[in-house]
């Protein structure tokens, strides 16, 4: 309950616009904001941009924020939609690596609990853009395939085939290179 | 979905809700390349806003003849607050003892004294001083002041009754066994005039009791108002004109308080007084609520002249008329905030005034035959009252306000409408206004 007080008067003040506060309001978030870009841009220059140029809205639209509601979910939004934005913007559609190209050593670890941030953003890269984003967009960050298909202008049904080839490669990688040893 | 499945996604979840590579110093410094600090790019730009408004506020004031034509004199009783905590009293047995001045008149300078207490020797009689918050005040009727303050065990007073006198507050202490340690420099006694309340008489201990009550209460009151109060208050200047077909508009200019008091998330009622100077200018079409007075003016300066003049010949023209009102104002308005960011507001309501003074000029030009061969005259007449009428909710109140924040506080830019609903004023004069008010928040408590 204290906390939830004092976290509303960083927001109330980051309404304000004091810039002190706005920091630590930076501060806490990084890595939240941080962890969520890099699994769409795969790339941590990017992700810190596109992390900054979210909390720039923040600080711009806070005024707009209900204190009553959690920060994290409308902090979260306009963290994927920044996110997508840059990829738009950078074009950068890369195509996904073969299959057969070398997983990181890292991987070689015996259970997926054990997993990294480096080695999973390694099994990403294996993904193709759409299958990674889709991928995020419904298993993590909760989106359904309809928002998907709207947010990504593209059908419902494309949507759910993107989501199910992700899987399977990721099933595939995690199988083929001995990932999952349970 | 398989397990190995619902494991990764699981693994990803956990791993990235807090992805902190521990430079979140270096991302801050990154991003304050593009989010420069905006608040003193802006702000000067209100200040100086507000600093014009402020000074056309004070030269209207200033060229008013209200205030260069009717002097007031106005008294003002200077009240200073004294603060003594209760527990700060203590007794000197040992200055009892060595005291030798009867019936002694502690006097201590006027202002408030914080409260101290400690104790030190007196180097005439070396008794050991306790020197107590007792207060009193400068007595200025003999040559010499005190500029000490007098010390005095309180313990042993019991008759410390508090008066006023021109002003200054003036409190007496007796010793009750004609034993005091009062040290003033020189012989203060001597100098010292007693002053007693003649009606309500409060031992020492009682009134600092008292005293230290209300301290206390006051202390919760405003703890209560922190934590409960959900009123602000708006302290305003005003610069407007006032206006009505064919008159010449003038510059008026007014300073209040507002008082707001949150009804709802978005809702705001809003009350406050203030003091405003509305001048209204008349060139040859004078109010046909002012005609008669004017008439009546003008006869009345007719009656002066010679008793064969020839009244029939008598004619007025080029008239004007000029109004000049100090008024109270007694906005009630309420103001409605349409975004979550509430940082602008649409505010509709009433005003009614009350009048301080009321200053007519009539000027006409008369001629009458048997004055300098009928050659016209300048006239001028002037109606004045003071502190009469009061009209209730004779104009609306339209207004938008911007709202700028400096601190926990906010500037207000209020540009306002004010239709008239009734009239003003003995002559009834019916004048709408439009200005622009220029609003500070006062907003102590935390959301």
């Amino acid at each position: 309950m204290r906390e939830k007080q004092g976290f509303n008067e960083l927001i109330s003040y980051c309404k304000q616009g004091n810039l002190r506060y706005q920091e630590l309001l930076y501060k806490q978030f990084y890595g939240y904001a941080l962890g969520i870009c890099i699994r769409y841009l795969n790339n941590r220059d990017d992700a810190l941009e596109a992390a900054n140029d979210s909390f720039i809205k923040v600080f711009k639209s806070i005024g707009s924020f209900n204190e009553e509601n959690d920060f994290k979910p409308w902090f979260r939004k306009i963290l994927v939609n920044t996110s997508l934005d840059h990829k738009r913007k950078s074009m950068r559609f890369s195509e996904a690596l073969e299959l057969t190209d070398t997983i990181p050593q890292t991987t070689h670890t015996s259970a997926i609990d054990k997993l990294s941030a480096q080695d999973i953003l390694a099994l990403m890269k294996h993904l193709n853009e759409l299958q990674r984003t889709v991928f995020n967009l419904y298993e993590i960050d909760g989106y359904s395939h309809k928002e998907i298909g709207s947010m990504l202008n593209i059908p419902e049904s494309s949507s759910r085939t993107y989501l199910t080839r992700a899987k399977q490669a990721l099933q595939q990688l995690l199988t083929t290179h001995s990932i999952y040893t349970r | 979905m398989k397990a190995s499945d619902e494991e990764l996604i699981e693994q990803i979840k956990v791993v990235f809700n807090d992805y902190d590579d521990g430079l979140s110093e270096q991302g801050w410094t990154e991003l304050r390349k593009k989010f420069p600090e905006k608040g003193n790019k802006k702000l000067p730009i209100w200040w100086l806003s507000g600093v014009a408004a402020s000074l056309l506020l004070v030269a209207g004031l200033y060229f008013g003849e209200v205030f260069n034509t009717e002097k007031t004199i106005i008294e003002t009783v200077n009240n200073k607050k004294v603060e003594i905590p209760s527990d700060t009293i203590i007794s000197s047995p040992k200055s009892r003892n060595n005291s030798t001045t009867e019936n002694n008149v502690v006097a201590i300078e006027n202002s408030s004294v914080t409260p101290k207490t400690y104790q030190k020797t007196n180097k005439f009689s070396g008794s050991l001083i306790t020197e107590a918050p007792v207060i009193a005040s400068n007595i200025q009727t003999g040559n010499k002041e005190p500029e000490k303050s007098v010390v005095a065990p309180v313990e042993i007073v019991k008759n410390p009754p508090a008066a006023t006198d021109n002003g200054n507050m003036v409190a007496t202490v007796k010793v009750e066994n004609n034993q005091t340690t009062g040290i003033t420099q020189g012989d203060v006694t001597k100098n010292t005039i007693e002053k007693e309340a003649p009606s309500v008489k409060l031992s020492t201990e009682e009134f600092l009791n008292k005293e230290s009550q209300k301290l206390a209460n006051s202390k919760n009151k405003n703890i209560e108002k922190n934590n409960t109060s959900k009123t602000t208050i708006d302290v305003f200047t005003g610069t407007f004109f006032n206006y009505h077909d064919k008159h010449e508009a003038k510059l008026s200019a007014g300073v209040g308080l507002n008082a707001n008091v949150q009804v709802t998330k978005n809702v705001v009622f809003s009350f406050g007084a203030g003091i405003s100077q509305n001048k209204v200018s008349y060139e040859n079409q004078v109010p046909t609520t002012v005609v008669s007075s004017m008439f009546a003016a003008r006869d009345n300066a007719m009656s002066l002249a010679p008793s064969n003049s020839v009244y029939s010949a008598t004619a007025t023209n080029d008239v004007s008329f000029n109004g000049q009102l100090l008024t109270i104002d007694l906005p009630m308005a309420v103001k409605f905030y349409p975004t979550k960011k509430q940082d602008f507001y649409i505010s509709t309501g009433i005003n009614s005034t009350s009048y301080l003074s009321q200053k007519y000029t009539y000027n006409y030009n008369w001629s009458n035959f048997e004055v300098k061969n009928g050659e016209a005259q300048q006239r001028q007449e002037t109606e004045k009252s003071t502190f009469r009428g009061f009209d209730f909710a004779n104009s609306a109140i339209i207004a938008i306000g911007i709202n700028q924040n400096i601190g926990r506080n906010t500037l207000i830019f209020e540009p306002y409408y004010k239709p008239a609903l009734g009239t003003m004023g003995d002559k009834n004069l019916r004048i709408s206004s439009a200005g622009l008010n220029l609003k500070f928040n006062f907003n102590g408590a935390k959301k």
